[in-house]
């Protein structure tokens, strides 16, 4: 800050000041015009109605009032009725495939290009902000690098969402022209502000990424975070938009019963289910957008050449997983706000949901939480090599894989068997008295606290790895943790065992008390350990760098599930509107409006999962064809402590 | 040529040929075999999993990427093979719902089983309602005992001073009197009195859950809502009101412009038109002669209620067919009294019978007979000669 | 070997596995320790992937299918693999031998290798070949037990709504529909001359039962009668939660009064057996019988409360 102080540098930044303002100004511009003008709009149709009625007199119809759908409020009609389609090459122009796969492919991998352009800059943001303001030089270059590391990723991708968008667009006014013309009718004004913001959020990226080295050293590092802030205002409100085309064809607004828009655009924007959307899929991004660029460090871990490297991009890695891993935690309350207000709005959605047609899914969502939890262990147990010290944890390893495998046999115990005939025979029924009993809530719900549980154990065994913990009530600690766990573990047990013996309807209220002895694993289990660690005597550094390769593919292994259940939980929400292109306001009269079956959408997922990840694997490696030889800095494996215990 | 000479290079280009050769063999795989349930499927993965990987082991500068690729194959089939593994079911979009004509020619018993019907298929009534007595209705309540509960109801206090979202259908109609009423009201304003502890959560039971069911997308009509009422009534052994009390309640609480026409709810579900066929082709012949609108102008030796028709030719066709053929105003092609038949059928005007109007018999029963309506026609009428007994119609 | 205690079955079985398991890491660390034998750990993990195979192929009785064995087999495997790859050390221990094999500098592991690259490919073929030869075993039917049954079923010219009838003999003592009148007389003597109205429908339920169904059914309402080995699959075990306990008692109405021709379409294939009793029995008979099923068995019946 003194430099603030030093003439030759104010009008430098006073300069930079005012050619930021101006920047961002300009690029608002154009937005800052259009509002006022989509306030007018309503007026201009009246006003219009009005100018009719005057010339041609009586012959001109009473203005039709409309009462909205969800909101209730009357307004006057200002657009056609949703549009009766039939089965023919007007309303469904095709090629000689399933449109509707078409669209599925050009959406999935928009969003999921989309997805990571808007969750990286919310972290580059943080990371940027930590490396301001740590204290420690060598650590502050480290993190700003790293920051401009994870930028560098999201340009290439950035672009290519754009290219995806156009695609999207495209591939909705050829094959769905009268659905899509439709929306315009409704959306247009919000299109308009979309497309506005797209440039402004290009501009303020083109700017942010290349300024950064210009803009590395004091005030102009502020205005330089600033335009991080503004990137993700803009990228943010751009999903918001895009989200509320989404929600409005599954809990319509802003028109009545029969599809007439009403002329108030905000109403149809912000309808029922588009908060709690935006919610989850903000969070679901940070969770996709770390789970890629923990690839892209695992990528380029990978093919390093050298330990330095190495070093940095296990580093790298780790904290990109470490973001993953935090906002997948709150993830399912969001879900399950989410859930509720589909509930809310159409219990016969929430239905179909959870007990009906997509049921079935959710069995598949089990698969892959229980994938994500071993996974994320064993990358624990991976990083636990890299410290000194760690023997006297690893020991424990053996017993906490038994554990996590045998919850997860419970877990996956399907509730219908598959069988032959003869083995229904030697059975003697369809249900297994013994494993049968695996098959129900009850022991699931045992099984899964149990594994997050046990997930919780060894991310408090790695934070303490290096460490002895000297603080004079070490050992009533280490009784008190072992005390919270052991107690954990009971309570979760008899719960599900006690589950069997009471009727359903009570049996639900006994996932409280599990899931909050969970928690309290969680908050005060790490609040313990971290309270024990202070002022530890380290037996080592963490050696970054000094991590097996298995890791690095368990880190794949958890991009590609994340990937995947983005994909599926997207197809859920989306396939939920049945036969419907907008909820009961406008029906799916081509011959793709029945529900695949599920072995059908998996398989698109997963051309979807791989069609995404081949690209992008080959645009990583893009990226280091393009990389100058840079020669690295000679840093010693440096001591950073683990940002697990540090943020 | 240094490209010969050059082993290494050829020795990378054999094997970069080899793994584009896998691939696209795999790729074919899954082509050929990506409908139906084919086991070979797996195949194409080995594949794909092997030529990455060669590749990844002889061209090491693409090496992370093509085992990244191969690793991520794996599990992503492995995802999806768990997926086909589990059951498969198609969901398949409603078909449209026949509407109901004339709901007063039903007796009680047939409109409650219509409103039974409606009750658990297009009125979506049993998704929040449940009818047993003993059970316990968690989203709305029992429809157990309503009709007899209703004139308590309409009693209340909490009733008639309703402090809900809206209290009236709308202005001027005014609240319910007796159960008929109050069942009419309840489907047609569910907000004007909402049943304790049956609210929207967090309104303190001013606003119901529940949707107006003559509005869309349930779009119940009238009749198909009295049709509800009386089941309600029919199933707990009591006897319905008459339709037209229920009709007025109806009328009392759904203005004019909101109600329902007949023909709505077919005309949104509307994929693909209205089914134009007259007729199925299994029904007994006297039905099918019938529907077919064959018997209000002609008449058809055998079959009774045929009997009494004279827009058209008496239908001996064994007998008349034959002369016809060879009249010189025939005009058709027929070679035999099918053919005949068939042709007169699909085309009306090839040959009018002397003393009959020209263009009196409509020319599209082609359009609305399907082929085994028309077999069943044409071999009962052809079989039909003067002077002899008929066949049996119902062997046919 | 001891068998399944009844009532704890589940719990046993997990208990077992960890019996095993500790006596596992205990035996191997004996040797290691104090006995100076180390296990390599390539023999320690076939060992475990066999005891699985072994344990749930022939421990549990009756036999696991095998999709649910396979699934199983993946997850131990997995399990495997975390623990013997979680710390370095342990991993290359593991892959020594392994690398020892392919590598082959002594005679011992050139043999080996070579048997095993005879060998390998040969099980590959022969594994391809099991799998896509035509065999003549009956196909896996994903066999509906209990399919969607319709709105109402007429039976002797009355229509039930399966949704919302009731049992008409389900009464307490003051002759009023109960749910709970089954739980408060389970204990009962059905032979009691002064018992209510329920215990003596039980009873006269009991008779028609053991009149006309435990033939197949079985004299402890197991399936296991004396007609049952004939049938495949064999009759229902109404002692098994899966059956009687998971329907509403109008669902078994329905399939007693239709039996086996009255299976709807996603009941395919109809492998039933069973007559449609209303060509015997009255209605009051059938509401009897199946009074008497749930009262011998204990379970209530299904209702539609939350899942």
């Amino acid at each position: 800050m003194k430099r603030l102080f030093e003439g030759g540098m104010r009008n430098k930044q006073l300069l930079s000041w005012v050619a930021v303002v101006v920047i961002v100004g300009a690029l608002l511009l154009p937005l800052v015009i259009s509002i006022p003008l989509l306030a007018q709009e309503f007026e201009e149709a009246a006003l219009e109605q009005a100018a009719a009625e005057e010339i041609v007199g009586e012959e001109v119809p009473v203005q039709q009032i409309g009462r909205d759908v969800h909101y209730g409020d009357e307004g006057i009609v200002q657009g056609p009725p949703a549009p009766v389609t039939s089965d023919n090459e007007n309303d469904y122009p095709r090629y000689n495939f399933e449109s509707r796969v078409i669209i599925w492919v050009a959406t999935q991998q928009h969003l999921y290009y989309g997805s990571f352009v808007l969750a990286v800059p919310i972290f580059v943001m943080i990371i940027e902000f930590i490396g301001m303001v740590t204290k420690d030089r060598s650590m502050a270059k480290k993190y700003d690098t790293l920051a401009y590391d994870f930028i560098k990723i999201s340009i290439v991708a950035y672009s290519i969402t754009a290219i995806l968008g156009g695609v999207l667009v495209f591939t909705f006014m050829i094959l769905y022209p009268t659905f899509w013309t439709y929306m315009t009718k409704i959306f247009h004004p919000a299109m308009h502000v979309y497309v506005l913001l797209f440039l402004a959020e290009s501009g303020t990226l083109y700017i942010y990424y290349y300024g950064w080295e210009a803009m590395k050293e004091g005030l102009l590092k502020w205005v330089h975070l600033t335009m991080a802030v503004f990137l993700n205002v803009f990228g943010t409100v751009l999903m918001m938009l895009a989200n509320s085309w989404a929600t409005f064809m599954m809990s319509p607004a802003g028109v009545d019963a029969e599809g007439q828009y009403l002329g108030n655009v905000w109403l149809a924007v912000h309808n029922h289910l588009w908060n709690p959307v935006n919610i989850h899929r903000l969070l679901g991004n940070m969770v996709f957008g770390g789970g890629i660029v923990a690839a892209y460090a695992a990528y380029r871990f990978l093919s390093a050449k050298n330990d330095e490297e190495r070093a940095h991009y296990d580093w790298m890695g780790y904290v990109a997983m470490f973001i993953a891993v935090a906002f997948l935690i709150p993830l399912p309350f969001a879900g399950y706000y989410l859930m509720r207000e589909v509930y809310a709005y159409r219990q016969q959605m929430g239905i179909t949901l959870m007990g009906g047609l997509l049921a079935w899914l959710f069995i598949i969502q089990a698969v892959l939480i229980g994938a994500l939890f071993l996974t994320t262990n064993y990358y624990l147990w991976q990083g636990m090599e890299r410290m000194r010290g760690a023997e006297r944890y690893q020991k424990y390893i053996k017993y906490m894989t038994f554990v996590l495998i045998v919850c997860f046999l419970v877990w996956l115990t399907p509730h219908t068997m598959v069988m032959t005939p003869t083995e229904l025979k030697e059975m003697g029924g369809q249900q297994h008295p013994v494993v049968g009993n695996y098959g129900v809530m009850s022991a699931k719900n045992g099984a899964v606290n149990i594994i997050i549980t046990t997930t919780i154990l060894s991310f408090l065994l790695y934070q303490r790895c290096n460490k002895i913990p000297t603080v004079s009530w070490a050992r009533y600690g280490n009784i008190a943790l072992w005390m919270l766990f052991g107690g954990a573990f009971v309570n979760i047990i008899w719960l599900a065992i006690y589950g069997y013996y009471i009727p359903a309807n009570v049996r639900v209220g006994l996932s409280v008390p599990q899931v909050v002895s969970t928690l309290s694993c969680l908050f005060i289990g790490t609040a313990i350990n971290l309270l024990m660690m202070r002022g530890a005597k380290p037996t080592g550094p963490v050696e970054w760098g000094k991590i097996s390769v298995r890791s690095q593919y368990a880190i794949f292994m958890l991009a590609t599930s994340f990937t995947w259940m983005m994909g599926l939980m997207g197809y859920i929400r989306s396939s939920v509107r049945l036969h419907w292109h907008v909820n009961e306001v406008m029906r799916d009269n081509s011959p793709w409006a029945f529900t695949h079956t599920i072995g059908f959408a998996a398989n698109m997922i997963s051309f979807n999962v791989l069609f995404f990840w081949v690209t992008l694997l080959f645009v990583f490696w893009l990226g280091t064809l393009g990389t100058k030889k840079v020669v690295v800095e000679k840093v010693r494996v440096v001591t950073v402590p683990a940002p697990a215990t540090s943020h | 040529m240094d490209l010969l000479k050059n082993k290494p290079l050829l020795f990378k280009l054999w094997i970069g040929l080899l793994g584009a050769i896998l691939v696209l063999l795999a790729l074919n795989n899954y082509r050929v075999n990506f409908s139906g349930n084919s086991r070979l499927l797996p195949v194409s993965l080995g594949l794909f999993t092997a030529a990455t990987f060669m590749l990844g082991i002889y061209f090491q500068k693409v090496r992370v990427v093509m085992h990244g690729a191969a690793f991520m194959i794996v599990v992503a089939a492995a995802f999806a093979g768990f997926a086909n593994w589990l059951p498969q079911t198609i969901g398949e979009p409603p078909a449209l719902e026949e509407s109901v004509e004339d709901i007063t020619s039903l007796s009680p018993q047939e409109l409650a089983d219509l409103g039974e019907k409606l009750t658990f298929g297009k009125g979506k009534c049993s998704l929040c309602h449940v009818f047993g007595s003993s059970e316990h209705g968690e989203r709305a309540p029992n429809m157990f005992g309503l009709a007899a509960r209703a004139n308590e109801i309409v009693q209340l206090d909490s009733y008639k001073n309703r402090d809900t979202i809206q209290t009236v259908a709308y202005d001027g109609s005014g609240i319910a009197e007796n159960a008929v009423e109050y069942m009419a009201e309840s489907h047609a304003c569910p907000n004007c009195y909402v049943s304790p502890g049956y609210g929207k959560r967090g309104t303190n039971d001013r606003e119901s859950p529940m949707p107006a069911i003559h509005k869309p997308p349930l779009s119940l009509t009238i009749d198909e809502m009295v049709a509800i009422d009386t089941w309600m009534y029919v199933r707990e052994g009591l006897d319905a009101p008459p339709i037209d009390d229920m009709r007025l309640a109806y009328e009392k609480f759904i203005p004019e412009d909101e109600r329902p026409q007949a023909s709505a709810g077919g005309e949104e579900a509307g994929s693909g038109g209205e089914n134009p066929l007259l007729t199925t082709g299994n029904e007994p012949l006297p039905d099918l002669f019938e529907k077919a609108q064959c018997t209000i102008c002609h008449i058809i030796p055998g079959i009774p209620g045929a009997d009494d028709a004279d827009f058209g030719p008496e239908l001996y066709v064994k007998t008349s067919a034959p002369k016809r053929m060879k009249d010189k105003g025939y005009t058709g092609a027929a070679s035999s009294v099918q053919e005949y038949i068939l042709e007169s059928i699909m085309d009306p005007n090839l040959y009018v019978v002397p003393d009959f109007d020209e263009d009196l018999m409509p020319d599209d029963f082609g359009t609305t007979l399907n082929a085994k309506t028309l077999f069943r026609i044409i071999n009962y009428i052809s079989q039909l000669e003067e002077g002899k007994t008929p066949p049996d119609y119902e062997k046919m | 070997m001891p068998g399944f205690i009844d009532g704890m079955m589940p719990i046993q079985l997990l208990a077992e596995l960890l019996l095993i398991i500790a006596i596992f890491i205990l035996g191997a660390m004996i040797l290691d320790k104090k006995m100076g034998i180390h296990i390599p750990m390539l023999l320690q993990a076939v060992f475990v992937f066999i005891a699985g195979w072994w344990y749930y192929k022939y421990r549990i009785d009756p036999p696991l299918p095998f999709s649910v064995r396979a699934i199983y087999q993946v997850m131990i495997s997995v399990g495997i693999f975390m623990w013997v790859s979680s710390a370095e050390k342990g991993w290359i221990e593991f892959k020594r031998p392994i690398i020892a094999v392919l590598d082959a500098k002594t005679p011992l592991t050139w043999w080996v290798r070579a048997v095993l690259l005879v060998v390998l490919p040969l099980s590959a073929s022969g594994m391809t070949y099991i799998n896509l030869a035509p065999s003549l075993s009956e196909p896996i039917e994903l066999r509906t037990v209990h399919p969607a049954p319709p709105a109402a079923v007429k039976v002797h010219g009355k229509k039930f709504p399966l949704q919302t009838s009731e049992s008409p003999f389900r009464i307490d003592e003051n002759g009023e529909y109960s749910d709970h009148v089954q739980d408060a007389h389970v204990m009962d003597n059905p032979f009691d001359p002064d018992g209510i109205d329920y215990m003596q429908n039980v009873k006269e339920g009991g008779e028609i039962f053991f009149q006309n169904c435990h033939f197949c059914h079985g004299d402890n309402l197991n399936g296991r009668g004396l007609y049952a080995f004939a049938f495949n699959p064999i009759p229902a075990n109404f002692t098994d939660p899966g059956t009687l306990a998971q329907l509403q008692e109008t669902f078994v109405f329905w399939r007693v009064a239709k039996g086996g021709p009255g299976l709807p379409r996603e009941g395919f294939p109809w492998a039933s057996a069973m007559p449609p009793w209303e060509q015997h029995l009255t209605t009051e008979e059938i509401w009897k019988v199946i009074l008497f099923e749930y009262w011998h068995t204990k379970y209530p019946p299904r209702t539609w409360g939350e899942e």
